[in-house]
């Protein structure tokens, strides 16, 4: 099986064979033949020669996961040819584009700090967004205009909630 | 007089690591939970659980009457108060008397004159204790453009301090004039959210400061004594990340003149149980000044149990039953032994602005081994509320050095693994590797100065593993998915055979 990871914004070929005890991974054509077991929750024992690793697997959200190998976590998105289709067919927005403040964790919004229309700068406080007894002013990533406005002072948020739109 | 059955007015670790006391006197415990809480550690940890409200703090774990009418429920003897919520509170307190019930912890009095920070002051420089300049009373409603004038006065760099406040909420450090408005107005409003009161007051900053504080211990038959100090300077925003004993600055002449000090202050509010005098350390003139007292047992006291061998929780409760205190200031003193630091585990993300990350704790492993403690308020499946602090936990460590003492607890962060929220683990290991924190020479700008070094990402070589572990997971993920499927749309071969496989590979399971 052929996938893609990308892991610090380069995208890296892996193959992905099954073998007695384990598999034979190629990565960039490089081969690595690994004694693989699951152990509990998602996690991985891998005996590569006599080097043995222990690998845990976070599964986060939209196909981006962590992978904890000895005391580093190595953040990467792994994808099939499908995915990889569907993911360079969606639309990303160019830091020139219109760009969308979401709410970063669940919280409540205790303050907003502009109106829709208003000419903002960079690195400019948006919304406030309180959780766990911390405010956290989001700010704008770039200097234009709000054209879109989500947040209501007092209104509970989910994470990822929308909550500005500046163009 | 007995104690026999303790409601902990808490959740998280502390209520968890309180009832682990209780349990080994032999002592009945009650939960409270609001309903964010219902399935969390501190609810099964304890013999009896009472539900006192939503969610939010205010309406739930903050509310006296709901935690005295829990009392009365469960006909508990004694309150635990924790720290954080009640534990300061001496109208809670005098609830608790009221009702019959002990509440265990300072008289009501005491947390008045110690609670309040500006009264604290006060009385601090009534028993001769040496304290920062600053303002005697909270600034009063309407009193912001005499209070901006007061910071002129005294002169930035200032400090913003909540009156009710503990553990860095509602404390802001103002540079200049400028910074001044908004920095009131967001003290103000944390104060507000984490202590019911919004007043605040201004303190001078002191210059290359450190963070001390010694611990006291005090009965009800007149006896005090204090505990050695905790060095308190790691800190991010005024909250502390990791905490050690003894400290790498304080002479064995400036330990016991700070706890002399100590001793005199508590005993001068006429103190009783736990009990912690902060300090403000000048790293270059080494002159000590009080900051405040916490009526309270504090998050750190592990470090103190730790090198006095001595369990705080026990003693509170003892003390609280009527106890007189078994040793001398001497024997303390001279069973002191090794090196203890504690590092503070938060469900937070150190590369998005510290941002709390609130949810469900996937898997939970914590480190064993040599010289190792975890106090945990969460397990695995444990999901992290977004309505509380972002603590989840804490690991500390004991040696017979201060090097030891790091190394072990490097090597015990290490093996501490948080999956499905993101924690502050990476982030204290490298706070570890800092020279300035090994050499101990540093103050409590640390953080904030080496927030760059801090944050950087270092390239370990186990990339190519990392790639392999991810890609072999998908695949079984994908395999498993498969398997699902009817037997003829399998990618390959037949569903049979692949369930085979993934058996064979699972050998060990």
């Amino acid at each position: 099986m052929r996938y893609t990871a990308i892991m610090g914004g380069e995208e890296r070929l892996i193959e992905v064979t099954p073998r007695e005890n384990g598999y034979r991974v190629v990565i960039d054509g490089r081969e690595l033949d690994l004694d693989a077991v699951h152990l509990q929750g998602f996690a991985l024992s891998l005996i590569a020669g006599t080097r043995s690793y222990r690998c845990d697997i976070d599964p986060g959200k939209n196909g981006q996961i962590g992978v904890l190998v000895g005391e580093t976590v190595y953040p990467l998105e792994i994808l099939d040819e499908r995915r990889l289709r569907m993911r360079r067919a969606g639309g990303k927005f160019t830091p020139e584009g219109p760009q969308r403040i979401d709410a970063p964790m669940p919280g409540k919004v205790t303050r907003v700090l502009v109106k829709v229309g208003d000419q903002v700068e960079e690195g400019q406080g948006l919304v406030v967004v309180e959780a766990m007894k911390m405010e956290n002013e989001l700010k704008s990533p770039k200097a234009g205009k709000v054209t879109e406005l989500h947040a209501v002072e007092g209104a509970a948020v989910e994470s990822g909630a929308k909550l500005a739109v500046v163009v | 007089m007995s104690i026999r059955k303790i409601l902990i007015a808490n959740r998280g670790e502390i209520a968890v690591r309180v009832a682990r006391t209780c349990r080994e006197m032999g002592i009945r415990t009650v939960a409270i939970y609001s309903d964010a809480d219902r399935a969390a550690l501190h609810v099964r940890s304890c013999d009896e659980a009472v539900r006192v409200g939503p969610p939010a703090s205010r309406e739930s774990y903050l509310v006296i009457e709901n935690v005295i009418a829990a009392c009365k429920v469960t006909r508990a003897d004694a309150v635990h108060p924790g720290y954080g919520f009640l534990s300061e509170n001496a109208k809670f307190a005098r609830a608790c008397a009221a009702a019959g019930i002990t509440f265990i912890g300072p008289p009501p009095e005491a947390m008045d004159e110690m609670g309040e920070k500006t009264r604290a002051r006060r009385k601090a420089i009534e028993a001769g204790v040496p304290v920062v300049p600053g303002m005697k009373e909270p600034i009063p409603e309407g009193g912001e453009n005499a209070a901006k004038k007061y910071a002129a006065s005294i002169g930035y760099p200032i400090m913003l301090k909540a009156a009710s406040g503990g553990g860095g909420k509602g404390m802001r450090l103002v540079a200049d004039a400028k910074g001044f408005d908004s920095a009131l107005a967001t003290a103000q409003r944390e104060a507000a959210s984490s202590f019911g009161d919004a007043r605040v007051y201004i303190e001078k900053a002191v210059a290359r400061p450190r963070h001390v504080e010694i611990q006291v211990f005090a009965d009800t038959h007149g006896n005090c004594i204090w505990l050695g100090e905790r060095e308190c300077s790691v800190q991010r925003r005024h909250q502390k990340v990791i905490e050690e004993t003894p400290s790498a600055i304080v002479t064995p002449e400036l330990r016991s003149e700070m706890g002399r000090v100590a001793v005199n202050a508590a005993k001068a509010v006429k103190y009783v149980g736990a009990g912690t005098c902060e300090f403000l350390v000048d790293g270059n003139t080494r002159n000590f000044f009080f900051l405040e007292m916490n009526t309270r047992l504090q998050v750190e006291h592990p470090v103190t149990e730790w090198c006095t061998g001595l369990d705080l929780v026990r003693w509170q409760i003892e003390v609280a039953a009527g106890a007189r205190l078994p040793w001398t200031q001497d024997d303390v003193l001279r069973n002191l032994r090794g090196h203890a630091m504690e590092a503070r585990l938060y469900a937070e993300d150190p590369a998005r602005n510290f941002l709390p990350s609130p949810g469900t704790i996937l898997e939970l492993r914590l480190a064993e081994g040599p010289g190792v403690r975890n106090d945990c308020g969460v397990e695995s499946g444990s999901e992290v509320p977004r309505y509380y602090d972002p603590m989840i936990g804490k690991l500390a460590v004991w040696a017979r050095t201060r090097e030891e003492a790091i190394a072990r607890l490097r090597r015990a962060l290490g093996e501490t693994v948080v999956k499905g929220i993101t924690t502050n683990v990476a982030y204290l290991k490298a706070v570890l590797d800092l020279e300035e924190f090994r050499k101990g020479d540093y103050d409590t700008g640390l953080l904030a100065h080496a927030q760059d070094r801090l944050l950087r990402r270092e390239k370990t070589g186990d990339e190519e593993i990392a790639l392999a572990a991810a890609a072999i997971w998908q695949f079984e993920q994908d395999q498993r998915a498969a398997l699902r499927q009817p037997a003829a749309s399998a990618p390959d071969g037949s569903a049979w055979a692949i369930a085979g496989r993934l058996a064979a590979l699972r050998r060990s399971l």
